[in-house]
């Protein structure tokens, strides 16, 4: 699959009226939007919670950090879990 | 096994309504005291999200008739809900939306019956589309999602694009296109909504009592909705 085209300079953000939240049943984080749920995973939910005006570039580095795990192979995960929910709408990236 | 568990509650908070759309799915008798009090929703809200329900709609009917909304929406944020309001839009005002906002409301659905105002005027009963248009520019105003709803029949599909058009123009985040849910007055308007175009609008006196208790500003709304006989069952 090809690496999604999102610059490292852009800044992901929760698009207007989506709220991020522990669903209290599981523990797990859930995005919520109009007539809609999704269940994050904890790799996701690490991405989605570091959408808060922080670049791609630092969030893939503390998370390469975080997993020790190299930046450029991490890259391609963040960025594709990124597009996905961008086409969601779910994201927005400035 | 894992129990089967609800992630939306969507809750009928009144059966009252301003417009007569004939594909309308609420039952055909209701009584006005028979709904539930501001605390039995409380509580059922309390429930519902014990139960593992993070959303709820407020629907209806038209959920503004109730003066508590900004206290049911109150009730879901505390519950931790993401709340929705599903509505016609009609006796929604500034005051009203800011009085929402306040309150928590994450989304507001809007419905709507054409993208032209005469045929939407005409199917909802009421002078109701320019309305609507005003409330949508009001909810974008305070901030709050806007979603746009159309229940499509034969009336309508062909205006599908230009409704769709209407959903960008207005700035909507998202639009739902329904179909006919054949319960209650759509059931019994089941020839009408499916077929027999020409007779849709023969309209013939309510049955439904006045509604003393709506906002005076709706009162020049026409009050009538189409009875017919049951006509043959949808193809």
């Amino acid at each position: 699959m090809q690496t999604p085209t999102i610059a490292g300079s852009a800044q992901p953000r929760l698009a207007r009226g989506i709220r991020l939240q522990t669903d209290s049943k599981t523990g797990n984080s859930v995005l919520l939007f109009p007539e809609g749920v999704l269940e994050l995973n904890e790799t996701a939910q690490d991405i989605v919670s570091r959408c808060d005006g922080r670049t791609v570039c630092e969030i893939i580095h503390t998370l390469a950090e975080e997993y020790d795990i190299d930046p450029q192979m991490l890259g391609v995960d963040v960025r594709e879990t990124l597009a996905d929910l961008q086409r969601r709408k779910l994201i927005e990236l400035k | 096994m894992i129990a089967p568990r609800p992630y939306a509650l969507l809750a009928e908070i009144t059966y009252r309504c301003p417009l007569h759309c004939p594909y309308c799915s609420n039952p055909t008798q209701t009584g006005n005291d028979q709904e539930l009090t501001t605390d039995e929703w409380t509580r059922v809200i309390r429930e519902a999200a014990a139960l593992g329900v993070l959303q709820i709609g407020f629907s209806g009917g038209e959920p503004l008739a109730r003066r508590d909304l900004p206290d049911l929406v109150r009730a879901a944020r505390e519950a931790n809900l993401y709340t929705n309001l599903i509505t016609s839009g009609v006796g929604l005002d500034d005051e009203r939306v800011r009085g929402l906002r306040d309150a928590g409301l994450d989304s507001v659905q809007l419905s709507f019956q054409s993208d032209k105002t005469d045929l939407a005027d005409e199917i909802a009963g009421a002078r109701a589309h320019q309305h609507k248009l005003d409330v949508a520019a009001k909810v974008r105003a305070a901030g709050i999602p806007l979603s746009l709803n159309f229940v499509i029949h034969r009336r309508n599909i062909d205006r599908l694009p230009e409704m769709i058009e209407l959903a960008e123009s207005l700035q909507a985040e998202r639009v739902e296109l329904a179909n006919v849910q054949f319960y209650g007055w759509a059931f019994l308007n089941r020839g009408l909504c499916s077929q027999h175009v020409s007779k849709l609008f023969a309209r013939e006196k309510s049955r439904q009592p006045p509604r003393r208790d709506w906002p005076a500003r709706s009162t020049s709304f026409t009050c009538s909705r189409i009875i017919t006989k049951p006509g043959p069952s949808p193809a």
